[in-house]
């Protein structure tokens, strides 16, 4: 069995774990269901219906994200000290660096699984309500299937093999919206009558892929916090943190030039702007390819700080 | 030889004092204690609640950190992963994820010490065979009683085959039968040379199986040494024999023992132990009934990795 052995399983039983919790399916049926009712519910838009859904959308992913991410890390992590779990696993080969890098990876693998049904939720979505004039129903009608399809064949499935219902209804949710995806491709658009690949407005991928690294930053926050902190100040922190974040533009760019201090805290804030970039696609321009390299080193060198700083404050933390 | 490598644990002046927010003591755990578990060995660490017994296994296992004093666990620091990867460890509480399976769980943690698939399959089986889990091998865990989650705890222990076994509370939750089999495995595994640590609150199985105890009480070390050089009271002896067929047979007797120690003798008739006649019974019932005990089998078979010596032989219990 390879060294990475360990990790992989802590990693797949973290995610799987977060998965799990009840709260991890509601907030993502809140998000998804947001998301996939919003061409039923705008009206009067005014030729703007494409880009308003579209942002909509994007901050439904946002905020659901940033809820599961950090709620996922900080009480996950908490569960673990409080029920034993984490004691049982420290008194194997693990080491703890391992150990708390190994579940914030996994957190990091349930959000980037959030992430893709959230997107295909939004391609789905952008594409039902594209028209003001008419709604694409070979979007939206498979969409909102998978959304009540999912819920009711895990209860199935859990009421035959009493296994977990949360996780189950997840993973169908996810697997019947991307089925979704596939089989809206197959339709051309009604109005337009454009057909795959053209049929979706696929440049919203780039734009969810760098909201994605700003949720795996937020993850990697409250996974550090949760090793010292109760879950309750985490999610505080966390939203005070990025908060500030996407503010530091407005209240720190101004001084970058003569304040070290303001240089100081624009480095250690995370730049949310950064990651959202919607405005790009209303301008129609394409987002570089060197743009992603820089913005992804970014989320990766920031969240490894972090992280580092976690695993040497759980290196020290007592394990009663 | 130095006395870390002859002891699988050696502990000296270890204190533990917990602090509270403000860094200020809020309490003293465990009080300067020095003991040493001889390797091949059962060693027993009793006393009663807040007595510092899970203190100390925490201290052993590297998941808190001695305030003073110094502890070696084979020979090296608690904290090291190759230290940890020859120790099995049961918790007091069967600490398992409740969704996961017995089999899910005991291939979760086959993969934590890097066991080859095979030899984690073959492994696996034979632990809940010897635990009597096969049946429940695929359902949630989450819906055990305490003595099957013991069980599934006890399987975790011994999945890497360790040199060091630390069992805390190991017959707390199960049956008599079940009790029997975890004093007979622990008796199986030190017969194969390995050292195990054990606290219990149940006196009588500690008597069963320990070599040598140590009493703690308020973080203090009160008494430690053999069962033998700690109980045995050296001024009395007992004599056993058959019960005299006539009561004057008896009172020559006692007059004899009388005249030659100018002492009054006590006499008693020895009673057999409550455990192996409650054993006996159930099993007599069960024979009769053909039924299925609750659990595991009166006399479930050990897990053929576990019995087998390195040359391939099997061990035979040393009590």
């Amino acid at each position: 069995m390879t060294r990475a052995a360990p990790f992989l399983a802590i990693a797949r039983l973290a995610a799987i774990e977060a998965i799990r919790r009840p709260v991890f399916l509601l907030v993502s049926l809140s998000s998804l269901a947001g998301i996939l009712l919003l061409p039923l519910l705008l009206h009067y838009t005014l030729g703007d219906s494409a880009r308003i859904i579209r942002d909509s959308a994007l901050a439904f992913h946002f905020l659901g994200g940033m809820l599961l991410g950090t709620h996922a890390a900080a009480e996950g992590f908490s569960r673990e000290l409080r029920r034993g779990t984490a004691a049982a696993i420290l008194s194997k080969p693990v080491s703890r660096a391992g150990f708390f890098l190994a579940r914030a990876a996994g957190i990091a693998a349930a959000l980037v699984l959030f992430s893709l049904a959230a997107l295909a939720a939004t391609l789905l979505a952008v594409r039902a309500g594209a028209s003001d004039l008419r709604l694409d129903w070979t979007a939206e009608l498979p969409g909102l299937l998978a959304l009540l399809a999912a819920p009711a064949l895990a209860g199935a499935w859990n009421h035959r093999t009493r296994r977990p219902f949360a996780s189950a209804a997840f993973f169908l949710l996810l697997g019947l919206l991307l089925l979704a995806v596939a089989a809206s491709a197959c339709f051309s658009t009604p109005l337009d009558r454009l057909a795959f690949p053209h049929n979706f407005a696929w440049e919203i991928l780039a734009v969810g892929f760098l909201l994605t690294l700003c949720l795996a930053m937020a993850a990697a926050l409250a996974a550090a916090l949760a090793t010292r902190l109760d879950p309750s100040p985490v999610l505080l922190l966390c939203a005070v943190v990025f908060l500030a974040g996407i503010a530091a533009d407005s209240f720190l760019g101004p001084h970058l030039s003569g304040s070290a201090l303001a240089r100081t805290a624009y480095a250690v804030l995370p730049n949310v702007q950064a990651f959202w970039l919607v405005d790009a696609l209303d301008a129609g321009a394409a987002i570089p390819g060197a743009y992603f390299l820089t913005a992804t080193a970014y989320a990766a060198a920031w969240s490894a700080a972090v992280l580092a700083a976690g695993a040497a404050s759980f290196h020290r933390l007592e394990i009663a | 030889m130095p006395p870390s490598l002859m002891n699988a644990i050696h502990a000296e002046h270890l204190s533990k004092t917990f602090r509270d927010f403000w860094r200020r003591p809020r309490v003293d755990a465990v009080r300067s204690i020095s003991f040493d578990v001889p390797a091949g060995q059962i060693f027993g660490l009793l006393g009663p609640n807040g007595s510092g017994k899970s203190t100390t296994i925490k201290m052993i296992l590297g998941l808190l950190f001695p305030t003073a004093g110094s502890i070696e666990v084979l020979g090296a620091s608690p904290r090291s992963t190759a230290v940890k990867r020859r120790i099995g460890y049961l918790p007091e509480e069967s600490y398992l994820y409740p969704h996961l399976t017995p089999l899910e769980t005991l291939t979760f943690y086959a993969r934590l010490f890097r066991l080859p698939p095979d030899t984690a399959r073959t492994r696996i089986d034979q632990l809940l065979d010897m635990t009597g889990l096969s049946h429940a091998r695929h359902r949630p865990v989450g819906g055990f009683s305490k003595g099957m989650a013991r069980r599934i705890g006890l399987a975790q222990a011994l999945l890497n085959d360790p040199d060091l076994v630390i069992l805390d509370e190991p017959t707390a939750g199960l049956d008599p039968q079940g009790t029997r089999q975890v004093k007979d495995l622990i008796l199986a595994l030190v017969a194969r040379g390995k050292t195990i640590l054990l606290t219990s609150h149940l006196l009588a199985d500690v008597e069963d199986v320990c070599h040598q105890v140590a009493i703690l009480f308020n973080g203090r070390l009160l008494a430690q040494g053999t069962l033998d050089s700690l109980l045995t009271l050296k001024d009395k002896t007992t004599l056993t024999f058959p019960t005299p067929p006539d009561p004057v047979t008896l009172q020559r007797l006692l007059e004899s023992v009388r005249a030659a120690l100018g002492a009054d003798p006590e006499l008693d008739h020895p009673r057999q132990a409550l455990e192996p006649y409650f054993l006996q019974i159930v099993r007599d019932a069960a024979r009769r009934q053909s039924s299925d005990l609750s659990g595991a089998a009166p006399h479930p078979p050990l897990a053929p990795f576990l019995r087998q010596r390195d040359g391939g032989t099997d061990a035979a219990p040393a009590r």
